[in-house]
């Protein structure tokens, strides 16, 4: 077996792969595994191997690294033992990308022959760049009939972007398996071995791990110094609990077991580690005994910047939602999630995620696989509130925000946005920016036709549909990354929403007051689109503190009976009751006023008449 | 086989399907062919099921038919030998002799005075004519094929041929149609003095052309305040001409409510023949076959021509007793407690303390206003939740 075959840490080596969603990394991947016989066409069950959630399938995306290790016969007769670390594609997931780099001497910079370089890629090259990373160019997709006329402009972008010559740009074409052997070549050839030192204690980096029901925590490393195996005493620096090693292995298709993980070595260590939260991704792992090693830098707590109300709609499916989160966060570190009631929606809990994207995958899976029918709140951000007192509050709910009294001052998590362009939509994102309060920073043209901008945001405002819009405006050429740059101070407000006089604290959110007029009035008017008129009259108001600010009223059913009930009509009619009886169930309940579900998101759908369908 | 459980032998009811029609009127779901065809097959089988029923029905004893309705379908399209023929089959095998009420609907353009008068020596003692509108733009509209004038006619020479006990079928709320329109017609029918009223809004039924017609944004409907109004007037006006609203859509002077009809609201007990017809025999509900060829079929091979057979436990009659005693007289307080352990007059107090414009209680009963009929479909909704389902439809608690 391959996995089994000793190779000197000269003969290693190990990198990534950076390229915007559909630039066709997959696919590349995949041809790298068959050429080197890690799998046989046989096990290419699933086109693209790495991809190995439904749901990322379904997205086109990635969300989870799966590292690879390929032994390939290079020309000069020796066998390289090559490490491939994936990196999720979005941007909700930047830390992670950051540290499967940080994994790496070297990167493949993929970009589709016909698109160029997007933002997305940019953000993630210059995290390589920064990391000291060698980066190889390649142009994929040199078969497609647009191909030729753009491939020029293209290489004129990677040499812009990278410095290098024009002829270290690689063509290829994953799908046909064009160049392909060329990669491996340049991937032999250009990126550096790994470099440390065996006889220094044990420094490995956790650059992701994963919940196995039989084994426990299954952590993936690096290892830049020393050498960890089966039955060592190994400490985690950031949580500073120890283990001992039960197993150590490197992955291809499935895991392969190994005496031990030597320096610049990428695998896997099992070591009776019970929850994913003790393996921080970016944590440093040594010796538990003597000498311990220094810390890698670079290692973050990953801490949430979207938070929602998860509710079950039939509230006697709380329990179920909470094993649901339960078992979804045994795999994913980076889900938060903590039991709140509201007393519109009941029993849920406040969850945080990394960002929407993170969200909704989140949502989906507890509607698939749990099969669990939930009412979700509008998400927002954490908000760092300053009390007269000179407290400091963290408030992820806003219905939780203390009172307008007690406030000194209330600071709101910003991000930097980069924006990568054609340069003829810099207007219409000049003003998509502006409008959610963003301030413009820089401008660098990449080609005559393509500019890369730069903005400072309230994350607040790029939460809910930010991409969406930038898409709509830029017909969808305009490709957005953020990252987080800290609290800044906000004149923001408590906007609350009452029916018929009732404050509805799922549907409270937190706006700037410049805002706050003009969302009230569209928040009432979408909701009484939503509310189905009932026996009596309801009132829908916008509040800030004590004063409203905007109002609708749904007038009182008027009409509402069958007209003809004779012999036949009495089954029907009973049917029919209980299905509106069913439907009546499936109502949250504020006061006396049955609201739809569909009611607690309604903000997310108040730009409807902007966006695109 | 399921057992036929009849409760009281002494007090049936009987519903005939005649399914023949002239022509279609676009908002009409009931069952009717317009072809003749069938004509001479659905007798032979409509007798072959009245007597496949008596056999059925043999061990009750002798079972009193109270009250008779002939819907259809066009009932008057009958000669007047036909009706004697089914009558005859029906006296052979039912007491008929105490019978009360015969009803029987008549279009207006099937309407002659000599007809008329053999139905009233056969025994025929109420007709119901569909006349729904006196506007001609209506009546092409709906589909009719008389006119206001044969409506007229119709009415006259029905109480000229000595009907006292009759009835006009009409409809309001149609596409374009204002109050005052509706108003006009209303009050031109109420000249004619008629015991009983059936007005009805125009209802928008899935399966016909006026529902096509909808659904393909042809038709607008009214708006439902508008249609709220045109019900409001209707109550106000025969309220202040002395007729009792006794049910949602029912109207008469005192005396003269439909004594069939109250069967269906109050859950007495009836057989039904024809194809499509319904029956309510014990605990069991049945339906025919909505297809004549398929009934003439199954009859003439000795079987009923059931669609569906279906068995009451206590909450669906609870939900019936809720909706159809609503439309009504009001719903009994203690016929609704001996089918659930919830404390209904604690229910039935907090809703209507909730519900005072639409609801009251009259001693034992549960009744709406008429600002409550409007809306009877959503109180019964409340209320069926309220006495099945408490944490979903919280009321605030009445001490009690």
């Amino acid at each position: 077996m391959a996995g089994a075959q000793a190779v000197p840490v000269q003969r290693k080596r190990n990198f990534s792969i950076i390229a915007h969603i559909d630039h066709g990394k997959s696919t590349l991947a995949d041809r790298l595994l068959e050429l080197t016989r890690t799998i046989t066409p046989r096990e290419m069950q699933y086109d693209q191997i790495l991809d190995n959630n439904p749901l990322e399938q379904e997205r086109g995306i990635t969300i989870k690294l799966h590292p690879i290790t390929m032994f390939y016969q290079y020309r000069d007769g020796q066998l390289y033992k090559l490490n491939l670390i994936d990196t999720p594609g979005h941007v909700d997931f930047t830390y992670e990308v950051s540290r499967s780099l940080a994994a790496c001497e070297g990167a493949l910079l993929v970009v589709d022959a016909t698109q160029g370089v997007e933002a997305q890629t940019i953000s993630n090259l210059y995290m390589a760049i920064e990391a000291g990373l060698e980066v190889i160019p390649v142009i994929n997709k040199i078969d497609l009939p647009s191909a030729p006329m753009m491939i020029p402009k293209v290489k004129q972008e990677i040499v812009d972007l990278l410095g290098c010559d024009e002829e270290e740009i690689l063509l290829i074409s994953a799908k046909e398996g064009t160049g392909v052997e060329q990669v491996l070549d340049a991937i032999v050839e250009r990126i550096p071995a790994p470099q440390g030192d065996p006889q220094k204690p044990l420094r490995a980096l956790i650059f992701d791990s994963y919940f196995d029901s039989y084994r426990g925590v299954v952590t993936y490393v690096r290892v830049f110094d020393g050498q960890v195996q089966a039955g060592d005493q190994i400490r985690f620096l950031a949580t500073g609990k120890t283990y001992e090693v039960e197993e150590v292995g490197i992955l291809q298709l499935d895991r392969i077991p190994q005496p031990s993980l030597e320096v610049g070595d990428v695998g896997y260590i099992i070591a009776g580690v019970k929850e994913i939260r003790d393996t921080k991704v970016g944590d440093t792992i040594t010796t538990a005994t003597g000498e311990q090693a220094e810390p890698i830098e670079g290692f973050r707590e990953i801490k949430p910047m979207v938070f929602a109300g998860f509710y079950p709609a039939d509230s006697e499916e709380f329990e179920h939602l909470r094993e649901a989160l339960e078992k979804l966060s045994l795999n994913d570190a980076s889900l938060r999630f903590e039991p709140e009631t509201s007393t519109a929606l009941g029993f849920g809990f406040r969850c945080g995620f990394l960002g929407l994207l993170h969200m909704e995958i989140i949502q989906e899976r507890l509607e698939r696989e749990y099969e669990i029918n939930l009412v979700t709140t509008v998400p927002n951000v954490q908000y760092r509130v300053i009390t007269t007192g000179g407290e400091e509050v963290w408030v992820s709910n806003p219905a939780q925000m203390p009172p307008p009294g007690s406030i000194e001052r209330i600071e709101e998590p910003f991000i930097k946005a980069q924006i990568i362009t054609p340069a003829e939509y810099i207007g219409a994102i000049m003003k998509l920016c502006t409008d959610r309060r963003g301030e413009y920073k820089s401008m660098l043209y990449l080609s005559p036709e393509r500019v890369e901008l730069v903005f400072e945001l309230p994350l607040a405002e790029i939460v809910y549909d930010f991409y969406d819009r930038l898409k709509s405006v830029t017909r969808g050429y305009a490709s957005f990354d953020y990252e987080p740059i800290g609290y800044r101070k906000g004149d923001l407000v408590k906007l609350d929403i009452l029916i018929n006089g009732d404050p509805v604290d799922a549907l409270s959110t937190i706006v700037h007051r410049s805002k706050a007029y003009e969302w009230g009035r569209r928040l009432c008017g979408k909701l009484r689109q939503i509310i189905p008129r009932q026996l009596f009259e309801v009132v829908i108001q916008a509040a800030i503190g004590s004063k409203i600010i905007a109002r609708e009223t749904i007038k009182p059913l008027r009409k509402n009976v069958t007209a003809k009930c004779y012999g036949g009509d009495v089954t029907r009619k009973r049917k029919l009751l209980e299905r509106q009886k069913e439907g009546k169930k499936r109502m949250k309940q504020i006061g006396k006023v049955e609201v739809p579900q569909e009611a607690f998101l309604a903000v997310l759908s108040i730009d409807d008449n902007n966006k695109k369908g | 086989m399921i057992q036929w459980d009849i409760q009281h032998p002494e007090d049936l009811g009987i519903y005939l399907h005649i399914p023949f029609c002239e022509q279609k009127c676009i908002y009409c779901d009931f069952y009717s062919v317009v072809s003749f065809d069938l004509w001479d097959a659905f007798f032979d089988a409509l007798e072959q099921e009245i007597q496949l029923w008596a056999e059925r029905l043999a061990t009750a004893g002798t079972i009193r038919v109270r009250t008779m309705f002939w819907g259809g379908g066009t009932p008057s399209l009958l000669p007047p030998h036909h009706v004697e023929r089914i009558y005859r089959s029906l006296a052979i095998h039912f007491d008929l002799t105490h019978l009360e009420e015969w009803t029987v609907e008549c279009n207006p353009e099937s309407v002659e005075r000599e007809k008329l008068r053999a139905y009233r020596l056969l025994g025929i003692n109420r007709i119901s004519i569909g006349v729904q509108s006196l506007q001609p733009r209506e009546l092409q509209f709906l589909g009719r094929i008389h006119s206001a004038a044969t409506a007229e006619q119709a009415v006259e020479q029905t109480l000229a041929a000595g009907f006292v006990n009759v009835n006009a079928d009409l409809i309001f709320g149609l596409p374009n149609q204002t109050v005052e329109a509706w108003e006009q017609t209303l009050d031109q029918v109420l000249r004619w003095q008629l015991p009983h009223l059936s007005i009805y809004a125009l209802t928008y039924e899935r399966g016909t052309p006026l529902y096509t017609l909808w659904q393909r944004a042809q038709v607008e409907r009214i708006p439902e305040e508008v249609e709220a109004e045109m019900y409001r007037r209707t109550m106000e006006k025969l309220a202040a001409a002395g007729y009792d609203h006794y049910e949602v859509s029912n109207f008469a002077q005192p005396g003269y409510r439909c004594r069939h009809n109250l069967r269906y609201w109050e859950r007495k007990e009836y057989l039904a023949f024809g194809p499509s017809a319904h029956g309510f025999l014990g605990s069991h509900r049945y339906a025919n076959v909505r297809s004549l060829r398929q009934y003439c079929q199954q009859l003439a091979a000795g079987q009923l021509p059931f669609a569906t057979v279906e068995h009451l436990g206590p909450l669906e009659e609870l939900e019936e007793l809720l909706y159809l005693g609503l439309r009504a007289q009001g719903v009994r307080l203690r016929e609704l407690q001996a089918r659930t352990s919830v404390d209904v007059t604690a229910v039935a107090t907090a809703f209507c303390h909730h519900y005072a414009e639409y609801c009251t209680i009259d001693g034992d009963r549960l009744r709406l206003t008429d600002a409550g009929y409007a809306v009877a479909d959503s109180l019964v909704v409340e209320l069926l939740t309220a006495l099945t389902d408490p944490a979903a439809a919280p009321l605030p608690t009445v001490s009690s």
